[in-house]
């Protein structure tokens, strides 16, 4: 989704970044394995789940402001990103955000 | 008029203006009173501060208490009007879980006319998310190693995705 992103180059620049769970740290090989994307490691310090109520599978939107736009739940339940009409209303939210 | 109604009206008149406060600074010239607060908009981080300035109208005394409509959890007021934002935000329970927020909040801080508790003015604050520095640790990413935020995307739409792999 990224690359497809930066390939459109909206007039606004969107960035894709993971948050893994304190305690799920021998999943960042899989999670990064032929993946770019900034993939960063939460610890019991910094909180950061909890500190933004967040669940597995959010996906946190924030403008370009750092404000929260909206949360994006992309579990098997829900908005799982295998479904296309998922994908693409999730790249839409996005770019509309980017002024695309 | 005779000297008595006379002494009757003076005495009904300051009861009156005791009544409407004239005691505590009244300005009784039929201005409609209000607290005015500047800015009437403003959007904070959490923990950052902020002050916000009030002008009393119609009341001579320009002392104000300051509150969050909200509650203390988002933040602390000087006497003179310095907000400065939690570190984060409250919790807020709902039914016997915590309501989770979908978007940023925006709360409503309120000057309060000392004497006069009927008469306030407010503005409104909008929190931007929490900040936070966590390392990243793809190896692939082009800020692999280093400490990242939403400090870091002033100006860029983010997609937080939280997750791992484990079933």
């Amino acid at each position: 989704m990224q690359a497809e992103i930066n390939a459109i180059d909206p007039p606004m620049p969107v960035r894709l970044l993971g948050v893994n769970e304190v305690g799920f740290e021998e999943d960042n090989e899989d999670m990064c394995f032929q993946r770019d994307l900034a993939w960063l490691q939460d610890t019991e310090a910094d909180n950061v789940w909890a500190m933004w109520g967040s669940e597995r599978w959010d996906v946190f939107i924030l403008d370009d402001e750092g404000l929260l736009v909206e949360i994006y739940d992309v579990s098997l339940e829900n908005n799982q990103l295998g479904d296309p009409a998922n994908y693409n209303e999730l790249m839409r939210i996005l770019l509309e955000l980017a002024g695309e | 008029m005779t000297a008595s109604r006379f002494r009757s009206t003076i005495l009904l008149l300051t009861g009156l203006l005791a009544l409407a406060g004239c005691d505590e600074g009244l300005v009784p010239s039929g201005i409609e009173r209000e607290v005015v607060v500047a800015p009437t908009e403003v959007t904070l981080s959490c923990g950052e501060a902020f002050q916000f300035e009030s002008t009393v109208v119609g009341i001579a005394d320009q002392v104000v208490t300051w509150s969050v409509d909200e509650g203390a959890g988002w933040g602390t007021f000087s006497e003179t009007g310095l907000f400065t934002a939690a570190a984060g935000f409250p919790a807020i329970p709902v039914s016997g879980t915590f309501e989770k927020i979908t978007r940023a909040p925006v709360v409503t801080v309120r000057a309060t006319c000392r004497f006069h508790h009927l008469v306030t003015g407010e503005a409104s604050v909008t929190f931007r998310h929490p900040d936070f520095a966590l390392l990243d640790v793809n190896e692939a990413s082009d800020t692999h190693g280093e400490l990242v935020g939403p400090h870091d995307h002033a100006g860029v739409i983010t997609g937080w995705y939280f997750g791992y792999a484990s079933t």
